[in-house]
């Protein structure tokens, strides 16, 4: 599954990593826990949910399953200005 | 014109503020402009060589055009521009601009305010501060949290927005020597709450006597067309003076809050002799009850000034109808 990341995590691991799912797709929640598994630099920041979750551009909370094909981006707490 | 967009070239205030003033048209009186600066130090004053703002291909332009949209809905404004910066600054470059044109000032002002702490806590934008102590990833801080919450609050008011419900008021007049001719504070009472929309559902003269005032009282508790009581006199210290010993024992609850409001309000008119009122309120069964004193100018000020407002089901942000069972139903 392909996960684009930014700010903080970006730095650390790259804009885009691909992380390892099980055929059947899996929960946000459980995607936190694949990536941190797999990119332990980003562990502790990607399994807090102020580091939301998005697909197709929405915000989508912790409970939504996910298929092994779609995209999924966590963004940083954003700050403008 | 609502605009918002973002930028990876240098920001040029002057440039863009008569760019915004040539495309302005009409029945513009005020222009308000704010530029944000990249800062030369760090939250703990250590210098910082550069600001690096990482963005999301899509939702950071979106996140800015919806700030500028909720502004402009929100505030009596004509435009709003907002100019983000992304990529890499040096201090005391332009991070960000925003303008507002109103034909009031004050509108423009509290549009500016509101763009910039909105941005400030909700523009998808990650900055980074550089410098010889490290990198630091900057998020919103408290203040800017509590910035951003200020504008959660609306000003208390009606909301013209809202369904008015009008209420069924009864009008107890207490008094051992006035007729419906002569009840003058009474009749302030009917003639402001039926102008305001509400419905007169009682109107009763009783003597300054315990017993019948109480009658009364429990009477049109007892009558389901009846929301709300108001009483005039017999608040205050003549020796007849028993409103207050009449009702106090029937109430289920007491709104504390009433006298308390009453007095701040009738301040301002008889000065610090409001306290010879014994004004108070309360609920008996569900049943609202307001007992005020016998004097018309005291009955127009707890009207104009309190239940006028608290009574009318548009007031934000919540009014006392809302708690009137029959209203409670229909979410008034």
């Amino acid at each position: 599954m392909d996960v684009l990341l930014y700010g903080s995590l970006s730095e650390r691991i790259g804009p885009r990593v691909t992380v390892a799912v099980p055929q059947a797709g899996c929960s946000v929640a459980e995607l936190r826990l694949l990536v941190a598994g797999q990119h332990p630099s980003v562990g502790e920041d990607i399994l807090q949910t102020r580091f939301r979750a998005f697909v197709d551009d929405a915000a989508v909370g912790d409970g939504i399953r996910l298929d092994n094909g779609q995209t999924v981006e966590f963004l940083p707490p954003v700050s403008g200005g | 014109m609502i605009r918002a967009r973002l930028t990876s070239d240098p920001l040029d205030p002057a440039a863009l503020l008569a760019g915004f003033l040539e495309s302005l048209g009409g029945d513009v009186g005020a222009v308000v402009t704010f530029v944000g600066l990249a800062r030369a130090l760090d939250q703990d004053g250590r210098p910082v060589d550069r600001l690096t703002l990482d963005h999301h291909p899509r939702l950071t332009e979106q996140s800015l055009v919806e700030i500028a949209q909720a502004a402009a809905a929100r505030f009596d404004v004509n435009a709003v521009d907002v100019v983000h910066r992304s990529g890499t600054l040096l201090p005391a470059q332009a991070i960000v601009w925003v303008a507002a044109a109103s034909r009031h000032r004050r509108a423009v002002f509290e549009a500016a305010d509101y763009l910039m702490d909105r941005l400030k806590t909700e523009a998808v934008l990650w900055k980074r501060e550089d410098g010889a102590s490290g990198s630091t990833w900057i998020e919103p801080t408290g203040a800017d949290h509590k910035d951003r919450a200020r504008w959660e609050w609306r000003v208390p008011g009606i909301d013209e927005s809202l369904p008015f419900h009008p209420l069924r008021i009864a009008v107890l007049t207490v008094s051992d020597s006035r007729t419906v001719e002569t009840d003058t504070s009474g009749g302030t009472l009917v003639q402001r709450l039926t102008e305001a929309g509400h419905e007169l559902a009682g109107r009763a003269i009783v003597g300054d006597e315990v017993e019948a005032i109480r009658a009364q009282v429990e009477a049109w508790v007892a009558d389901s067309q009846i929301d709300l009581i108001l009483s005039t006199g017999g608040t205050g210290f003549a020796p007849r003076d028993v409103t207050p010993e009449a009702v106090k024992p029937l109430l289920r609850r007491e709104i504390d809050g009433f006298a308390a409001v009453f007095h701040h309000a009738s301040l301002a008119t008889v000065g610090v002799a409001t306290l010879q009122s014994r004004v108070f309120a309360g609920q008996i069964e569900s049943t609202f009850i307001f007992c005020l004193p016998g004097s018309t100018g005291a009955c127009r000020d707890a009207w104009d000034l309190v239940l006028g407002l608290e009574l009318d089901s548009r007031y934000r942000p919540c009014s006392l109808a809302g708690q009137i069972p029959r209203l409670a139903q229909a979410g008034a």
